[in-house]
């Protein structure tokens, strides 16, 4: 009886990431920085907007499980007693099956149906084309009615990733949505450079000579003093002062 | 910063037998508008008017911007006058176009000296 019987070896469930912080998870590293940082950008400004969440998982692999129900057990912990238990929307992508299923909170099943949902499933495709995940999120928007697919940042910011490709240039736009962090890291750069220059220029250029020696000045010794110098006027010196 | 040591050695030699006190201070900063008022800060911020008998003296020379100025405290003032302020002014003038730096520098403090013994010297206060 025994024979006939293979032995089942149940599959140990792979566990679950915590929910990403920044509303994309890339598990298996298919999206490459500037795609990451864009894409999180977009999502957290329609959070924003709209007050949906949409969070996109992409995962190394499904393995044995369902992915309906993976998806859904993705679903329930990362939107576990919040908000998008209602309106959260959650894109999982299984890059080594090549599957993809979205999941919505009860708020938005009427407005992404269950057709819909199948018919974005099916035009993902990760590893073959990139663009075709562009695609997927921008209908998902549009379905949503973001105000970014309106205001023409979603498209905008898809091309910068380079997850949209376009016949039009690609160059950084102008939205407020990506991190302008560069300018104050510059410029406190050059703040702290020139500040010790100017301490080297002020401590390094002076030389006080009397009958034991010479030395530089201590910038210790010129804090102490100012205040004193600022106030005090000695009318009592005399003196005279030329140039050569 | 050029040589250092004529400075130094005329400082020793001014004061020697003297009460006085005198100091040279050399800078290069950029901006000087007023090598007097500098001085004068310079003065008070190395607590040379707190000699017992404030007869302290000061030279200052921005060698960058090419100005100096002798600052001295009231009883050597007292003594000498302005007059002398200006002669010597105009002596420290005259070495610095004509010598090297620190050689004028040297020759001024000298001649300070000649005159801070004449008025503060050691002997005439022990006496």
């Amino acid at each position: 009886m025994l024979a006939g019987c293979k032995s089942s070896q149940v599959a140990k469930p792979a566990t679950i990431p915590s929910a990403p912080q920044y509303y994309v998870l890339d598990e298996s590293k298919v999206l490459n920085s500037r795609a990451l940082k864009s894409l999180e950008s977009l999502l957290i400004e329609h959070d924003r907007l709209t007050g949906e969440e949409f969070l996109i998982g992409i995962f190394k692999q499904l393995g044995n499980a369902d992915v309906k129900a993976r998806t859904h057990q993705i679903f329930q912990k990362w939107f576990q007693g919040k908000r998008g238990q209602e309106n959260g929307i959650l894109l999982a992508i299984f890059v080594k099956e090549q599957i993809s299923k979205i999941e919505t909170g009860y708020g938005l099943s009427s407005i992404i149906t269950e057709d819909k949902i199948k018919e974005l499933s099916r035009s993902i495709r990760i590893i073959n084309s990139e663009n075709n995940l562009g695609e997927t999120i921008l209908h998902i928007l549009e379905t949503l009615n973001s105000p970014l697919i309106q205001s023409g940042k979603a498209e905008e910011l898809l091309q910068y990733s380079g997850l949209l490709t376009s016949s039009q240039s690609q160059d950084l736009p102008s939205s407020e949505i990506i991190f302008p962090q560069k300018g104050w890291g510059a410029l406190f750069l050059l703040g702290v450079v020139a500040f010790f220059v100017t301490l080297t220029h002020l401590l390094s250029r002076e030389a006080h000579f009397t009958r034991t020696g010479w030395y530089r000045p201590s910038l210790w010794a010129l804090i102490k003093h100012f205040r004193k110098l600022r106030h005090s006027k000695n009318n009592e010196l005399g003196g005279a002062s030329g140039s050569w | 910063m050029e040589s250092i040591s004529p400075i130094i050695e005329a400082i020793r030699e001014a004061e020697k037998g003297t009460t006085g006190e005198i100091r040279v201070h050399l800078s290069q900063k950029w901006c000087e508008p007023d090598p007097y008022k500098r001085a004068c800060r310079i003065f008070e911020q190395y607590q040379m008017s707190k000699t017992i008998f404030r007869n302290a003296v000061l030279i200052y020379v921005n060698l960058r911007r090419r100005k100096f100025a002798i600052v001295g405290d009231f009883a050597i003032h007292d003594a000498v006058g302005q007059i002398y302020w200006k002669n010597l002014a105009k002596e420290l003038e005259e070495n610095l176009r004509s010598t090297q730096s620190e050689k004028a520098i040297s020759l001024a403090v000298l001649s300070l000296g000649k005159v801070i013994k004449e008025h503060f010297s050691i002997e005439s206060k022990l006496s």
